[in-house]
């Protein structure tokens, strides 16, 4: 059951919901949303998830804490979101190939170099396809002038323990088996 | 005086005037940083997207890194990373549950945080613990400048984690007072600008910060100060794309609160890295 899920893993409550909607009031988003946030939580509340997963609304949650802010019922929706993306990530569904192609660069350098490199993520990002070729050409524009700038996506150091980094990781994906059986 | 220092990824790389002026500009005012060794990134909104229990232990190990290197107090200059690393370490510090959860993560690294450290957001050091009257004997040039304070979202927000009210913030006007500059006030302070939607959904990442812009171009700010490399990414970098993606002309130049702080201290364009910013030749017109 999504409610479940997302509970666990958010540890937040749907259920605690009454839909007053301040969330989707405060939501800076919401105007490019299938669902508010409210209506969100309503969906969830009802274990509709193919319709919840459908949505584009978590993927658009800019993650402001506005609506968390604001909830009444002390509920924070930008967790719930975190917790959609979490289990929709798990079972391969993204928006667009953008954000795919992002968020797997960012953990591949999560667990290479236990930091964000942006000078390996540009090249990558642009060899992956992660940009149209419009947006690219007006990119190149914008990079020639940052790198005039000595503005330049730069290649950071990796961390000296970067085991630390994977045994954590391991830690986190074996808790989640062990949770599912 | 010396306070422990999360760089953060962002600061490390395109963002690097944000921590050349900060180090600089501290340095005057007689504060050393002292920077965690080995930190990690803290996961930004990506990780807690792809695995939130992984993201919050990525940010747990910081916490016990700082610990371990007896640093008390660690300051974030970087909104998100303040979010993420202050959240956990509220979360770990305030139930005893989650604080045995993230350990027995922790644990399997060889890492235990015992919840001893103090995650502060470098306006709030700066404004709050540091103090406003020892800055303000230390200015030299007065800023003769209407200026927007551009707070954004992550540390006024979630409620756990807020630095003052999120409705209506004072912390880095106060700043900008005792600098020399008058604060204009404007209802987008904590408007969120969208953060990074500009690379998974550009239509409406643009559309968000487009929105701030707006907001503070009904004031008569002259300039708009910012604290955190994402809010300064989005305003400075992408003005020029808005400009020409909407048509409309801005002409706000946007700078770091403390290449502010270091220009008022007496320090040069140089030592503050001003001219990184894209809007920097805005200022001279
Ligand atoms: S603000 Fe809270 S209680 Fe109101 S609709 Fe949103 S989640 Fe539900
Ligand atoms: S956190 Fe997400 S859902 Fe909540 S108000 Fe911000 S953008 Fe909207």
């Amino acid at each position: 059951m999504i409610a479940e899920e997302v509970s666990k893993i958010s540890g937040e409550n749907p259920f605690a919901c009454f839909q007053c909607g301040d969330c989707t009031g405060s939501c800076p988003v919401s105007f490019a949303m299938d669902y508010g946030p409210r209506r969100m939580i309503h969906l969830i509340q009802l274990n509709l998830e193919e319709e919840v997963l459908k949505a584009n609304t978590h993927w658009l949650c800019a993650s402001c804490y506005n609506c968390t802010y604001r909830c009444p019922r002390n509920i924070s929706f930008t967790r719930i979101s975190y917790a959609l993306r979490n289990i929709s990530v798990k079972r391969g569904i993204y928006p667009n190939k953008t954000t795919k192609i992002f968020y797997e660069i960012f953990l591949d350098h999560m667990l290479k170099y236990g930091r964000f490199n942006e000078g390996i993520f540009v090249r990558e990002f642009v060899a992956k396809g992660g940009k149209g070729l419009k947006e690219l050409l007006r990119d190149i524009n914008l990079g020639l002038k940052l790198w005039k700038k000595g503005k330049i996506p730069k290649d950071v150091d990796k961390i000296d323990k970067l085991d630390q980094i994977k045994k954590i990781y391991e830690a986190c994906v074996k808790e989640e088996k062990e949770d599912k059986q | 005086m010396k306070v422990g220092y999360y760089p953060g990824c962002s600061l490390k790389g395109m963002e690097d005037a944000y921590s050349i002026s900060l180090i600089s500009s501290f340095k005057v005012l007689g504060i050393e940083l002292v920077e965690i060794e080995d930190w990690n990134c803290c996961g930004a909104s990506v990780i807690p997207s792809y695995d939130y229990k992984f993201a919050n232990a990525l940010a747990a190990r910081n916490l016990a890194l700082a610990e371990e290197q007896n640093l008390r107090t660690i300051i974030a200059p970087c909104s998100e990373c303040y979010n993420r690393l202050a959240y956990i370490n509220y979360k770990m510090k305030n139930d005893a549950g989650y604080m045995e959860k993230m350990n027995k993560i922790l644990s399997e690294a060889g890492l235990e945080y015992r919840g001893t450290v103090e995650v502060k957001h470098a306006v709030d050091f700066l404004v709050n613990d540091f103090g406003i009257d020892k800055i303000k004997e230390k200015v030299k040039n007065p800023i003769n400048k209407k200026i927007a304070s551009y707070y954004g979202c992550l540390f006024v927000r979630p409620r756990e984690i807020s630095v003052e009210s999120a409705e209506n913030p004072k912390t880095m006007d106060s700043l900008v007072e005792a600098l020399g500059g008058t604060p204009v006030d404007y209802d987008g302070k904590t408007k969120c600008c969208g953060a990074s939607l500009v690379v998974s959904n550009e239509k409406v990442g643009l559309q968000t910060i487009k929105n701030v812009l707006d907001s503070i171009k009904e004031t008569e700010a002259e300039i708009i100060v910012t604290s955190c490399p994402l809010c300064h990414a989005n305003l400075d970098t992408q003005q020029l794309t808005i400009e020409k993606e909407f048509k409309v002309n801005y002409m706000l130049p946007v700078m770091y609160f403390t290449q502010l702080l270091g220009l008022a201290l007496g320090l040069s364009e140089r030592e503050v890295a001003l001219n990184k910013n894209l809007t920097y030749e805005v200022l001279k017109v």
